[in-house]
């Protein structure tokens, strides 16, 4: 049993990191409330300002061109239609399991009111509710890992107070993908005898793909895990292949049968995407350049094919060890993308709280920082894209303490790997 | 080993090699033969990269430097008319043709030319009367020359004969149309693919990851291009392909001598010397113990060697040519002409096709488009960007394996000595090469990818030696820089 104080300054974090980050968020974000410092980007949030007003409020500019059939959008218009389905009748470039969430709160939003002032409102409150219950989510399956698997105080979480978790919480749908990712590691590394565990990992990671489809990285390594190891709990292995079907694949599978249009969207719209802060900003400057996406295509293909190759996981691989590939599986899909969208941080945090030692998360700090730092000063900039402007030295900032950490962190498998062949040798002589 | 696993060993290799011939043989036909419906519904308008070049170039060699006619069939027989001008084109097409059962294609604006075709007799007393009544210049017979100036008299001096050669062979063995010369290119790509399998069998022991990799390489967007157009440097790559074969089996001479054969199709095929010659170097200075001296004397000696049979070899098949140029003028436009050619910047601008550095070819950046289909869409002289990436990235790891591994240090030798090359004559002054060229390295790329994931799925170990070996020499570095700064 734990002394009471030890007790208290837990229950102490766990407040803190949980209450602090959702309440700040929710009033930055929150339409109508004005904050004392004047920067636009802060009350910038992909929930109102980058889907729901293009898609729904009449006032904008080409709000037409993103839907798909004019008779339901006029039907909208004209209130007929309350519960607009996105995929079907918008254009709408999240993965499934946002968009279901999003036509909870829209269509809920449009049923109560005929105001689009009012149903933004709303929207946006329900929203924030689906963010803040899988953000404790987070906080609570961050907090059994550093207890129970890494047994470590829990101080670490404190590294959820940096600005980016506060700026970009409920901004979009990352922290709910970094949920759903860090509670199926959880439920993995915990095992235990339910069969049903690795069956609901699968399941969880399935459904953190259908968020973000960033967090794939998480669901590559246990791939390759199981297949290097070659386990001898197929059983388990196969339950979560199953898990991760049937929450990261069939929902795409199923849009592409039910609404190829918008399907076809959504996967256009990523393809074609811009340098967005990307790493390789400071060597090729035109953001359109194909460069950036065939750079971030082939360094996640190498590292893909690679890592497994030459420093596959091992049997009884160490937790820490672990949560090291797992920083590393996240960073490879984020880092080198073309597309770094600030808030894309939040998936990387957590695995850094679990994966880093202590004096690389004040690194992590720092990148956390220059991170904020990019919404923040984005509308304070006439040209934000393009390299020279403030906004893009914080990226620039950001990038190179990311891809210091990545080099240590890979260094470091490396390292482990080494040390275990080394450990085995000594054994067999 | 029993007498079944005999038979069944026998058996698998069959199979294996049965559909390393039938996969890219078939491939190879189909893309070919559409290449070629195409050019037949364009009625000959379609432009195919540089196979127009080289094809016209080969009709040209037949025609003037070798006195043959292309083989055609007699009904359906084609002859370009090349006149003093365009006038005397439209006059013909206007005033003659219309009194003749032949087709015409009178729409040439670079080349006063008219072409026609029809039944063989009808075709020539077309001609006669053309001759009699207008200044004709010349009379090329065969399929349609590309819209180009001085085509009728271009004989791609640039690059060697060797390949103009064998298009122009097949032309007079099998006949002058689309899908016949390119006949040769692919006979030598499905010859690439088999070398691919027997290269990887010979290195893994193991015919699933040779049939792996050949397929691979078959399957790739840039062998199915190049090997389905008339253009030089498929047929390098095939041969840069048997000179490594013949090095694994440590013939060098043969390797040397199909390196240099490489040379003559294009000058590009001389790259795949490098790898030979260090091989040969090592060798020798090991055998001498000569150390670094004996190996830079001999990297010499042989390097010369090698650029003294490739200039004799090429001096005798370009006999011919030389003979029809005049020897000073060959000399001068396909020997110091082609140097110059090769490290020059090509063309740049807007109108200019698409360079790209011998890198961009890993990122699949600044591809040459091959080919404009009639909907729109283009073809590209591009391979599976990530897994050339990924197969240099693995390269560039698994160098320490080169020491302990010897077959694949002459793989990895010929892939790295010839990727080598071209970034050699890019640094002195080809900034404008193109992304077809890659296809020399397409099949060291799968050789390599392939090799080395089965190498380090097999054997885990492996992995940590290279990791161990680059730890060490890092640490060598760092142990020598701290001693330097010290001093």
């Amino acid at each position: 049993m734990k002394p009471a104080k030890e007790r208290l300054i837990t229950l102490f974090i766990l407040i803190l990191t949980i209450l602090g980050p959702v309440a700040l968020s929710i009033y930055i974000h929150m339409p109508g409330v004005e904050l004392p410092v004047k920067y636009t980007g802060l009350k910038y949030s992909d929930i109102l300002n980058g889907l729901f007003n293009p898609i729904f409020n009449p006032a904008m500019d080409k709000i037409g061109e993103r839907w798909f059939s004019t008779e339901k959008y006029y039907g909208f218009k004209n209130g007929s239609y309350k519960c607009p389905i996105p995929y079907v009748d918008y254009k709408f470039e999240y993965p499934l399991f946002t968009g279901l969430l999003w036509y909870i709160s829209t269509c809920t939003a449009f049923k109560y009111s005929t105001s689009i002032d009012e149903a933004a409102l709303i929207h946006y409150y329900i929203q924030s509710a689906f963010i803040a219950l899988f953000y404790v989510l987070l906080v609570y399956s961050l907090y059994l890992i550093l207890r129970d698997i890494l047994r470590i105080k829990p101080l670490r979480l404190l590294i959820l107070l940096l600005p980016s978790t506060i700026v970009y919480m409920v901004y979009s749908w990352d922290i709910i993908a970094a949920s759903l990712a860090v509670l199926g590691t959880l439920l993995i590394t915990k095992g235990g005898r339910n069969r049903v565990q690795p069956l609901l990992a699968g399941l969880l990671h399935g459904l953190s793909i259908s968020t973000k489809i960033l967090t794939a990285g998480i669901v590559y390594y246990y791939i390759v895990k199981y297949v290097s190891i070659r386990e001898s709990k197929v059983h388990e292995f196969v339950l979560y292949a199953i898990g991760v079907v049937i929450s990261g694949v069939l929902p795409f599978l199923l849009l592409y049968w039910y609404a190829t249009q918008g399907f076809n969207y959504l996967v256009n719209h990523h393809l074609s995407w811009y340098c967005e802060n990307c790493l390789y900003m400071p060597l090729v400057k035109d953001i359109w350049d194909s460069i950036h996406r065939r750079l971030f295509i082939s360094i996640a293909t190498a590292l893909a094919i690679v890592f497994p190759l030459i420093a596959a996981p091992w049997r009884g691989i160490d937790h820490t060890v672990e949560f090291k590939y797992l920083l590393a599986a996240t960073f490879s899909l984020i880092l080198f993308n073309h597309v770094f969208s600030p808030q894309m941080i939040l998936m990387i945090t957590p695995f850094a709280i679990i994966g880093l030692e202590s004096r690389f998360l004040v690194l992590y700090g720092v990148a956390d920082v220059f991170n904020a730092l990019i919404i923040t000063t984005f509308f304070e900039y006439s040209n934000p894209w393009a390299f020279g402007s403030i906004p893009q030295y914080m990226a620039f900032g950001r990038n190179i303490t990311l891809l210091l950490l990545f080099i240590y962190v890979v260094g470091s498998i490396l390292k482990d790997k080494i040390k275990y062949v080394d450990r085995l040798k000594g054994r067999s002589t | 080993m029993t007498q079944r696993n005999k038979t069944h060993n026998r058996l698998l290799s069959l199979i294996s090699l049965l559909i390393v011939l039938t996969v890219p043989s078939v491939l190879l036909v189909y893309t070919a033969l559409n290449f070629t419906n195409l050019e037949i519904e364009r009625g000959g308008r379609g432009y195919i990269t540089d196979e127009v070049w080289y094809v016209s170039s080969s009709r040209v060699i037949l025609k003037k430097i070798f006195g043959l006619s292309v083989k055609q069939d007699p009904v359906n027989y084609g002859v370009n008319i090349v006149f003093q001008s365009s006038n005397y084109a439209q006059l013909t097409c206007q005033n003659i043709a219309p009194h003749y059962s032949i087709k015409t294609r009178c729409d040439y604006s670079k080349i006063p030319a008219v072409y026609v075709s029809g039944y063989v007799d009808e075709v020539w007393s077309f001609i006669n009367e053309v001759n009699k009544t207008y200044p004709v210049v010349d009379v090329i017979p065969g399929w349609q020359l590309p819209d180009s100036e001085g085509i009728n008299n271009y004989i791609n001096w640039e690059h060697p004969p060797l390949g103009k050669y064998l298009i122009a062979l097949s032309m007079l063995m099998i006949g002058d149309y689309p899908f016949y010369w390119r006949i040769p290119i692919i006979s030598f790509g499905v010859l690439a693919c088999v070398l691919v399998y027997l290269i990887l069998y010979r290195l893994t022991k193991s015919y699933i990851p040779s049939i792996v990799g050949a397929l691979l390489f078959t399957i790739d967007n840039i062998t199915r291009a190049i090997y389905s157009i008339a253009i030089l440097d498929g047929f390098v790559a095939t041969l840069t392909l048997i000179s490594l074969y013949f090095a694994l089996e440590s013939k060098y001479r043969s390797a040397l001598l199909s390196a240099i054969i490489a040379g003559l199709f294009k000058a590009s095929g001389l790259f795949t010397i490098i790898p030979i010659i260090i091989v040969l170097a090592r060798r020798i200075a090991r055998e001498t113990s000569g150390g670094l001296g004996d190996f830079i004397y001999f990297m010499v000696y042989y390097g010369v060697l090698s650029i003294g049979l490739w200039v004799s070899l090429l001096t005798i098949v370009s006999l011919p040519v030389a003979n029809y140029m005049g020897v000073s003028e060959w000399f001068k436009q396909s020997l110091l002409g082609s140097i110059s050619w090769h490290l020059s910047i090509k063309c740049t601008g807007p109108n200019c096709a698409t360079s790209s550095n011998p890198w961009d070819w890993f990122l699949g950046y600044h591809s040459f488009a091959l080919y404009n289909y009639p909907d729109g869409t283009t073809l590209y002289a591009e391979g599976y960007y990530p897994l050339w990436f990924t197969s240099l990235v693995l390269a560039l790891i698994s160098i320490p394996l080169m020491f302990i591994r010897r077959d694949y240090g002459k793989t990895l030798l010929y892939y790295l000595g010839i990727f080598a090359g071209y970034i050699g004559i890019w640094i002195l002054g080809s900034r404008t090469q193109y992304s077809f060229y890659a296809i020399h390295l397409a099949p060291f790329i799968y050789i390599n990818l392939i090799y080395l994931a089965h190498s380090y799925a097999e054997d885990q170990e492996l992995g940590i030696y290279v990791l161990r070996s680059w730890y060490n020499s890092i640490e060598k570095i760092v142990n020598k820089i701290e001693q330097v700064l010290l001093l």
